[in-house]
C-alpha cells in the first residue's frame, strides 16, 4: 500500500507542480490543466496503441501540453481575457479535441496494450526475478515513476535557475519590474503557462499507464487536489529557496494522498461514508487557510 | 510548527503499521469480504449495488461489504483498486466502466465482477463476449434490441416495416440504431429510420416516416425519450403502435409495450454471478458476458388501452408477466 501511495503522490505531485508554477510562481490562476492533463493521457493512449515507444510519446505529449498552455496565454494576451476565463475556454475546447483524438470515444483502455510501464515491469520480471520478488509489481511501477519524476524535477529546477527562470519568477512578483528591464511579459506568460501545461500533459501520459485507461473526464477535480497539496506543502515547510519549494510540492501531495487514503481506509470507524471524502478535502483546505491567516497575524 | 510536522509524519506512517496489524487478523471462514468500486453516486448505480447485496443476503451468503465511491473523480478509481488489493478482498465488483477498468488493472488474481458496463470488450475489460478472463466476468447493460424486436413481432405478426427515430450525434443511439437495423434485416423486416439533432425535431421526424411504417421502435436514446410525447401523438393519429426500451417514461401511457431492464434487477443478476464464483467455485473464465434478456431480469409494461384501440390481442402468458398500464 505504501508503494501505491508514493506512486500516486509522485504522479499527482507533478500536477501540483504544474499548479504551483502557474498559480504561485507566475501568479496566473490557470485552469487549463483540466484539459491538458487528459490531453496527455489520450495522446499517449492512442500512441501506445499504435505501437510508439515512450521516447517518442513523452516529448510529444509534453509539447501538446505546452501548446494547450500557450493557447490559454495567447487568449489572455490578445483579448485581455482574465486568466481564469482564458483557461476555461481552452479546457472546454480540449474536451472536444480529446474525444477526437480517441476516435470519437470518451474512454480508451490500455489494459491489454503494451505501455512503457508494463514493458518495464515485464522486463524486470523476466531479467531480474530476484529484484521483482523484493519489490513486487507496485514497487517496480514506483521505481519507474520515480525515475521519470526525478528527471522532470531536475529539469524544472534547472530551468528555474536559468536567466529565463529568474525572469519568470520576477514576473510573478512584479510585472512592472520585468517590463522595465525590457522583457515582454506576454512572451514570458506564453513560456511559463506552456511549461506548466507541458508538465500536466506528461503526467497525463504516466497516469493513463498507471490506471490502465485514458478517459476524457480525467481532468475533473484534479485542480482542487493539486491546490490542497500545494497548501499542505507550504503549511509544513516555510522556505524561500526555489528548489525546496518545488520539492515540498511533492511532499505536500504525498501527504494529501495519505490523508485521502486514511479517509478511505479508516473513515468507517468514525462513521464517514465514501462520499464524505470531498467534504474532508474542503475542510482540510479551510483548516490550512485558517492556520496561514493566524500565522500572518502573529508574524 | 515542530508539532504539526511530527503529527503529519505520524499520520503518514500510521497506515502502514495499522495495515500490518490488519493483515494478521484471523477471519471467520465463511465470511466473504467484497469490495464495491462505484464511479459516482447515481440512482441507477446505487440500485445496482443494492441489488447485488440483496441477492447475496437473500441467498444466505454472509459477506462484509467495503463500498467505495470515486465521487466522479476518475483518478480515484485506481486508489480504490489498490485498497482492495492490499485488503485482499475475496472479490471486487466494479460498477461502471472506469472503476471496472481500474480493478482489472490492479487485481491480478482476485475475481473481478463488472456491472453497468455497456461494452466490456471495447472497454478492454474482457477480450471476448463469449467467455470471461481468468479472474474477470460480469454483466453488460446493453439494451437487448433483438429480444425487444422479437417481442414486438410476436405481438404484431403482420408487421413488415419498422420505423425508428434516433439522434445522430448520440453515440449510444447510433449504435442501437445500427443494431436495430441489423436485427430487422435478420427478421425479414424493412427498416425505415430518420435522425434528429435535438428534441424539437422529433415530431416532424416521426411525421415524415409514420405513413410508411407498421410500428415505431424507440431505443434508450436520451433525446428521443425526452420527446416521447410528440412521437406518441403522431403515432396515435396514425394508429401505429410504439415499442419503447424505456419503461419509466412509458408509464404515462400511449406506448403499446415498453421493455427494458431496471438497474436493481441487474444488480440481482450480478449478485448471482458473485455467488457462483465465491460459493459454487465457478471460474470467472467459464462465465461469458451476461446481458439482461431473461424475462425475470426485465421490466415489461403493456398498455391494454392502447392495445384495445389498435385492435391488438396480447397473449395471456405475456399479460401475466407484465405490469399493466391502462391510460
Amino acid at each position: 500500500m505504501i508503494f501505491s501511495i508514493l506512486t500516486e503522490g509522485l504522479l499527482y505531485g507533478g500536477l501540483s507542480l504544474s499548479v504551483y508554477l502557474s498559480f504561485r510562481l507566475l501568479n496566473f490562476p490557470d485552469l487549463t490543466i483540466d484539459g491538458s492533463f487528459p490531453l496527455g493521457a489520450v495522446i499517449a493512449a492512442s500512441m501506445f496503441a499504435s505501437g510508439y515507444s515512450a521516447i517518442a510519446i513523452y516529448p510529444f505529449v509534453f509539447f501538446a501540453g505546452v501548446l494547450a498552455g500557450m493557447i490559454t496565454a495567447a487568449i489572455h494576451n490578445k483579448f485581455s481575457v482574465p486568466p481564469l476565463l482564458a483557461g476555461i475556454i481552452t479546457m472546454t475546447m480540449l474536451y472536444s479535441v480529446n474525444i477526437r483524438i480517441l476516435g470519437n470515444r470518451s474512454n480508451f483502455p490500455l489494459l491489454r496494450i503494451d505501455t512503457a510501464i508494463s514493458r518495464f515491469t515485464n522486463f524486470v520480471e523476466s531479467s531480474l526475478p530476484e529484484l521483482f520478488q523484493v519489490l513486487s509489481k507496485n514497487g517496480i511501477r514506483l521505481s519507474y515513476v520515480l525515475f521519470v519524476i526525478i528527471l522532470m524535477i531536475a529539469v524544472v529546477i534547472y530551468l528555474l535557475y536559468t536567466r529565463l527562470g529568474l525572469v519568470l519568477r520576477a514576473m510573478g512578483d512584479n510585472e512592472k519590474v520585468v517590463i522595465s528591464y525590457g522583457y515582454s511579459v506576454r512572451r514570458l506568460k506564453l513560456v511559463g503557462i506552456g511549461l506548466a501545461n507541458g508538465i500536466a500533459g506528461l503526467i497525463g501520459a504516466l497516469v493513463a499507464q498507471n490506471q490502465g485507461f485514458a478517459d476524457v473526464g480525467m481532468g475533473r477535480g484534479v485542480i482542487i487536489g493539486a491546490l490542497v497539496s500545494v497548501l499542505i506543502g507550504e503549511f509544513i515547510f516555510k522556505t524561500d529557496k526555489i528548489y525546496f519549494q518545488v520539492l515540498r510540492v511533492f511532499i505536500g501531495t504525498i501527504l494529501f494522498q495519505s490523508i485521502l487514503f486514511l479517509g478511505r481506509y479508516y473513515g468507517y470507524t468514525v462513521q464517514l461514508i465514501p462520499t464524505d471524502l470531498q467534504l474532508l478535502v474542503g475542510l482540510t483546505i479551510i483548516f490550512l487557510l485558517a492556520i496561514q491567516q493566524l500565522r500572518k497575524r502573529n508574524a | 510548527m515542530k508539532y504539526s510536522f511530527l503529527l503529519i509524519i505520524c499520520v503518514c506512517i500510521a497506515p502502514s503499521l495499522l495495515f500490518a496489524n490488519g493483515a494478521s487478523e484471523t477471519e471467520e471462514p465463511e465470511q466473504y469480504t467484497i469490495g464495491f468500486s462505484k464511479i459516482v453516486a447515481h440512482p441507477a448505480l446505487d440500485a445496482l449495488e443494492k441489488g447485488v447485496q440483496d441477492e447475496l443476503s437473500e441467498q444466505g451468503v454472509s459477506a462484509q461489504y467495503d463500498s467505495q465511491n470515486a465521487n466522479g473523480d476518475i483518478n480515484a478509481a485506481i486508489s480504490i483498486a489498490q485498497k482492495f488489493s492490499s485488503d485482499s478482498v475475496d472479490l471486487a465488483v466494479g460498477i461502471a466502466t472506469p472503476t471496472a477498468q481500474a480493478l482489472v488493472q490492479v487485481l491480478e488474481d482476485t475475481p473481478v465482477v463488472y456491472t453497468g458496463v455497456t461494452d466490456p470488450v471495447a472497454a478492454g475489460i474482457v477480450s471476448s463476449y463469449d467467455r470471461g478472463e481468468t479472474n474477470v466476468t460480469g454483466v453488460s447493460d446493453k439494451t437487448p434490441v433483438e429480444a425487444q424486436l422479437q417481442l414486438l413481432k410476436e405481438l404484431l405478426p403482420n408487421m413488415s416495416i419498422l420505423g425508428h427515430v434516433y439522434t445522430g450525434s448520440e453515440e449510444n443511439a447510433v449504435l442501437l440504431a445500427k443494431e436495430a437495423e441489423a436485427v430487422s434485416e435478420k427478421m425479414g423486416l424493412e427498416f425505415v429510420s430518420t435522425t434528429v439533432t435535438n428534441s424539437s425535431e422529433v415530431r416532424s421526424a416521426a411525421e415524415s416516416i409514420i405513413s410508411r411504417v407498421d410500428a415505431i421502435y424507440v431505443s434508450t436514446d436520451n433525446t428521443v425519450v425526452s420527446a416521447l410525447p410528440s412521437i406518441i401523438e403522431v403515432a396515435e393519429n396514425n394508429d401505429v403502435p410504439i415499442l419503447s426500451a424505456d419503461p419509466s417514461s412509458a408509464k404515462d401511457g400511449g406506448v403499446l409495450v415498453a421493455w427494458g431492464f431496471d438497474y436493481y434487477k441487474m444488480g440481482r443478476a450480478t449478485g448471482r454471478i458473485v455467488i457462483d464464483i465465491l460459493v459454487n467455485g465457478v471460474s470467472p473464465a467459464e462465465i461469458p458476458t451476461q446481458y439482461m434478456v431473461k424475462p425475470s431480469d426485465i421490466e415489461l409494461l403493456i398498455n391494454t388501452k392502447v392495445a384495445e384501440t389498435l385492435g391488438i390481442t396480447i397473449p395471456t402468458p405475456l399479460l401475466n408477466e407484465a405490469e399493466i398500464i391502462e391510460k
